[in-house]
């Protein structure tokens, strides 16, 4: 059988597949910014119009979105997002120019439940535009891999297997994943987020046998391991809760004093 | 028709009591018999070996049943807890137990699993400890996400995740032939997962390119 645009979940019109989160309950500000994800409330001007708020969804990889592989670029590809009936799951292999987004706003009944991401109508933004308190959702990998998909179908004419875009997206998917989770346990120890960002970032860079920590994370030999490492050090920033509220003012200034500098933010494992 | 040993003599040896002996062949009839013995005796091996498996496969299953009702005694934060401590992401936690990942979140955070699914956070903690105590897989996390067969990107969290555990157990153990579990997963997999592409890491990052023919 030869390749086809593909549905999130086979015949099953299981829509949820698609998301990672969905709503402020849900989304964190914490995560950074990855492909798929969708903004609501930002400011863009189409050619030759006057700028309008319009809900965006950001289309590239998150390698090709930070050339450094730290700071984003100074200009995002992003396409509009809006409201549109869900596709059944047999007509996924059409609409090529669109990624369906069913059941986007799933706690509401009115038109804008369902959308869809146009990629006829794309945009460039700064990411600054793109604040994190405006983010409505995060895609899953499966929503992400198909994003993918249909992208690149829109963009080439030509029809990539989805399980083939799985090893290219997952060890990102990975790291980012890796992000959230260090700064969630970092930031209820009390360290901004700022400084829970930077202290990640040095972490992933320390060696792993002779690549870095971040590298690594492609590795399924490794993953496993690294996650453990990451875990077990970020939850060094979490303290017990009867110490955090007997400690003094002075002991937190202290422990700040000393995890100022990048390079020791985190025990180091090994 | 000639007579001849067809065990040979003492340069062949073989394993057992039963089956060493040099058989006399006078004649056609007595090489008949004997070819029918050894057929006979191929298939008690083979219906032994099936029934070994079987019963191998039911007692693992019914051991992880037991581990499991154990098991969800503790609460779900620390069901959760364990699994992480093993490696796995919160990604994959929500697909062993067959939930989303802010299902996960909100549980983590002290919210009210239903009993299924706190039960299968169970389950996947149970099934995590028997493979690395009966199996000596010590990278749990690392085995579940590592593809079964190079080449080919279905992974034993595939398995797990479509509830065909006895084939996880299998697979553990290393009596499985990995060929015949993707193909009890899914009898297609050879053409609906066949790549034409392979990973390499390019200047910024995972990239896909051809593979060379």
């Amino acid at each position: 059988v030869p390749p086809n645009l593909e549905s999130p979940a086979g015949d099953r019109p299981d829509w949820d597949v698609l998301y990672r989160a969905r709503g402020s309950d849900e989304v964190v500000a914490h995560r950074p910014i990855m492909t798929g994800d969708i903004f609501a409330g930002v400011g863009v001007a189409a050619p030759r119009e006057a700028p309008r708020s319009r809900t965006l969804m950001v289309l590239q990889h998150p390698c090709s979105m930070r050339p450094d592989g730290f700071n984003l670029a100074p200009s995002l590809l992003v396409a509009d997002v809006h409201p549109m009936k869900p596709i059944a799951p047999a007509e996924w292999v059409g609409r090529g120019r669109l990624m369906p987004l069913p059941e986007l706003i799933p706690n509401i009944d009115s038109n804008r439940r369902h959308q869809v991401a146009e990629f006829t109508r794309t945009f460039h933004v700064h990411p600054d535009d793109l604040g994190l308190d405006k983010r409505i959702a995060c895609l899953s990998p499966r929503g992400v891999i198909l994003l993918f998909q249909r992208w690149v179908f829109y963009a080439s004419r030509v029809v990539v297997p989805s399980y083939d875009f799985h090893d290219v997206i997952l060890p990102v998917y990975e790291e980012i994943d890796q992000l959230e989770d260090w700064c969630e346990d970092a930031i209820a120890g009390g360290r901004s987020l700022q400084d829970a960002w930077i202290d990640v970032n040095t972490w992933l860079n320390k060696d792993a046998g002779g690549v870095t920590r971040r590298t690594a994370l492609g590795d399924p030999q490794k993953v496993g391991e690294i996650r453990r490492l990451a875990r077990a050090d970020a939850h060094s920033w979490r303290r017990p809760v009867v110490t955090a509220v007997s400690e003094s003012v002075d002991t937190s200034l202290k422990q700040d004093a000393h995890h100022s500098s990048a390079d020791d933010v985190a025990p180091q494992a090994g | 028709v000639p007579e001849f040993d067809i065990f040979g003599s003492d340069e062949h040896p073989t394993a057992g009591d039963d089956i060493t002996e040099s058989p006399e062949l006078p004649n056609l009839t007595a090489a008949w018999e004997l070819t029918e013995r050894t057929s006979t005796l191929s298939e008690r091996v083979e219906t032994l070996q099936t029934e070994s498996d079987e019963l191998r496969s039911d007692v693992v299953m019914r051991e992880w049943q037991m581990m499991s009702s154990d098991l969800v005694r503790r609460d779900m934060p620390s069901l959760l807890g364990a699994l992480a401590d093993l490696g796995f992401a919160w990604r994959d936690v929500a697909r062993m137990i067959g939930v989303s990942v802010p299902a996960i979140q909100k549980w983590r955070r002290g919210g009210t699993p239903t009993g299924e699914s706190r039960f299968n956070a169970a389950a996947a903690l149970a099934a995590c400890v028997l493979i690395i105590e009966h199996y000596r897989v010590k990278d749990v996390a690392g085995w579940f996400q590592a593809p079964i067969l190079m080449g080919y990107p279905i992974t034993a969290l595939d398995l797990y995740s479509a509830r065909k555990v006895p084939l996880v157990f299998e697979l553990a153990s290393g009596y499985a032939d990995p060929e015949r579990v993707l193909s009890d997963y899914d009898s297609a997999w050879r053409e609906k997962y066949k790549s034409e592409f392979e990973v390499f890491l390019s200047d910024d990052g995972p990239a896909l390119r051809q593979r060379e023919i």
